[in-house]
């Protein structure tokens, strides 16, 4: 049973503020060249995956502009790296 | 005898935001609460024509702050000196804040937005929590640079050198406090957002997963079902996308992303814990931010003691002319404890206040280990793993830790804020 409470209103952003098209900036661009690095470092925990491994590394970094981009390759770095949690989006 | 709050203690969760000052957050606070050291109003900074510009309550959710504000070192460190180069004898003075945003786009009207806090109407969620629970006067960023090294600082206790966004490989000897508290057969995860946001903290610690890493679906999850681990560290969402439930709104903060949809998430995090009274009872909750991301603030970093003489970062990393021994702490940033047991309405003075504390990200892993960990035995591990175990940096040895603060009284639920999103 929910427990009472003192309820204070808050409003939520606007849909405006969705903007994947964004730049990403630099920490975006950094956690790109880290999830790179990562996938390097630990091949022979992804082995199994070698093609995507390999199609993800190939990957110029300097292409990936947008927050989008960067959601996309780090979706797909993060599958393989952590299969347990990576593969699925947030429902 | 302990406080009966730290006797019920057996969870700590950390929610590390992004890129916001304390002020520019809370500062406004200072208006309805004299013992936050937040801001009068008064305080300036002069622009690049010589004019002082003061503080302003104009800070707005989105599209203020582009370009968002330089916060590396060189950048951080002409925002703390004023722009005055490395000398013996400089004083830092919080003076350079306008003069190192206006070189982004030499653009005078925009340099003066760094100046800007948001009234504390405009952040019900984390002004409410700050006035409800515990706020730090006192709490720094571990470095005056960028989010990774700062991050670092709460996972390892040091950088490892580190001052800027650079991957760093693990240096030893020092391990993260997730691979402690494994020794310590106790449990901790890293709950990244989803896959696509992912972790900024991939790198070194993957060699653990899957037992480190979950998403943020796994959190709410674990808070219903009771089964939170011992520590855990929460990462918000860095990136606006597409999920298969439509569009994801980043909720880090990190300029230009929506502030309002943080504090949504702030909310998340803080109603999974206490919407189970068990977990709610037995949880302490620190939200702080990793680094002010270039944002104006009015309190002069602390020094504070040199991390090992290993980690020295040299002249030519710092990119001032000067190396850098990790003995001053970065810009002052929000930070809250949520917790029943925190006394209501508490506000934990600052390093220039009497009986002032200062604290910093390193204070992270030496709470848990001082807290969560203050039962095990280090003696019961092999002398390889004891030696490990026992290792902290000198910057975590000399941290100051924040459980001290639970007390003997609980707060009553009717009392606590439900945020509610309409």
């Amino acid at each position: 049973m929910a427990r009472a409470r003192r309820v204070v209103y808050i409003p939520k952003p606007p849909k405006t503020a969705f903007k994947k098209d964004r730049r990403a900036g630099t920490l975006l661009q950094a956690q790109t060249a880290h999830l790179r690095h990562a996938l390097g470092k630990h091949l022979h925990k992804v082995a199994r995956h070698l093609e995507k491994v390999a199609a993800l590394l190939s990957v110029d970094i300097d292409s990936i502009r947008t927050e989008g981009d960067v959601s996309d390759y780090a979706r797909r770095v993060t599958a393989i790296l952590h299969p347990h949690g990576g593969k699925q989006t947030r429902k | 005898m302990p406080p009966v709050g730290l006797d019920n203690l057996k969870h700590i969760v950390v929610l590390m935001m992004e890129n916001r000052s304390f002020d520019h957050m809370l500062g406004g606070l200072k208006a309805q609460d004299n013992r936050i050291d937040g801001l009068t109003g008064n305080e300036s900074n002069p622009d690049t024509n010589g004019a002082q510009v003061n503080v302003q309550p104009l800070a707005e959710y989105q599209s203020q702050l582009d370009p968002d504000p330089d916060h590396h070192f060189p950048g951080v460190d002409v925002q703390i000196f004023g722009g005055a180069p490395p000398a013996p004898g400089r004083v830092a003075n919080m003076q350079g804040f306008i003069k190192s945003y206006f070189e982004q786009q030499r653009n005078i009207e925009q340099s003066h937005k760094i100046m800007y806090y948001f009234p504390p109407k405009k952040l019900p969620v984390l002004t409410g929590l700050a006035t409800q629970f515990a706020v730090f006067n006192g709490w720094f960023s571990s470095i005056p640079g960028p989010t990774i090294c700062n991050r670092a600082y709460a996972h390892y206790g040091t950088s490892f050198g580190q001052v800027g966004m650079n991957i760093f490989e693990w240096k030893g000897p020092y391990l993260s406090i997730y691979e402690r508290v494994l020794l310590a057969k106790r449990t901790a995860k890293i709950y990244y957002y989803d896959g696509p946001s992912s972790t900024m903290e991939i790198v070194n610690l993957l060699k653990n997963q899957p037992k480190l890493f979950a998403t943020f679906d796994q959190f709410l999850a674990d808070c219903d079902a009771g089964s939170l681990p011992d520590y855990s560290f929460v990462e918000p969402n860095y990136n606006d996308h597409d999920s298969d439930s439509g569009a994801e709104i980043a909720s880090d903060q990190h300029p230009d992303h929506h502030v309002q949809h943080g504090e949504i998430f702030i909310n998340n995090v803080y109603n999974a814990i206490f919407n189970n009274e068990t977990l709610w009872n037995s949880t302490a909750l620190l939200i702080v931010y990793d680094e002010h991301g270039g944002i104006y603030d009015h309190v002069v970093p602390p020094a504070c003691p040199a991390d090992d003489d290993a980690f020295t970062a040299s002249a030519e990393k710092t990119e001032t002319g000067a190396s850098f021994a990790f003995d001053r702490l970065g810009v002052r940033v929000p930070a809250i404890l949520v917790s029943p047991w925190v006394p209501k309405n508490m506000v934990i003075p600052g390093p220039y206040q009497p009986n002032g504390r200062k604290f910093d990200h390193a204070s992270i892993p030496a709470t848990v280990m001082k807290f969560i960990l203050r039962d095990f035995d280090p003696n019961t591990l092999s002398s390889t793993d004891k030696q490990k175990f026992m290792a902290q940096s000198k910057r975590e040895q000399a941290a100051d830790t924040f459980l001290d603060l639970l007390s003997n009284n609980k707060q009553p639920d009717t009392d606590i804020p439900s945020f509610v999103v309409k």
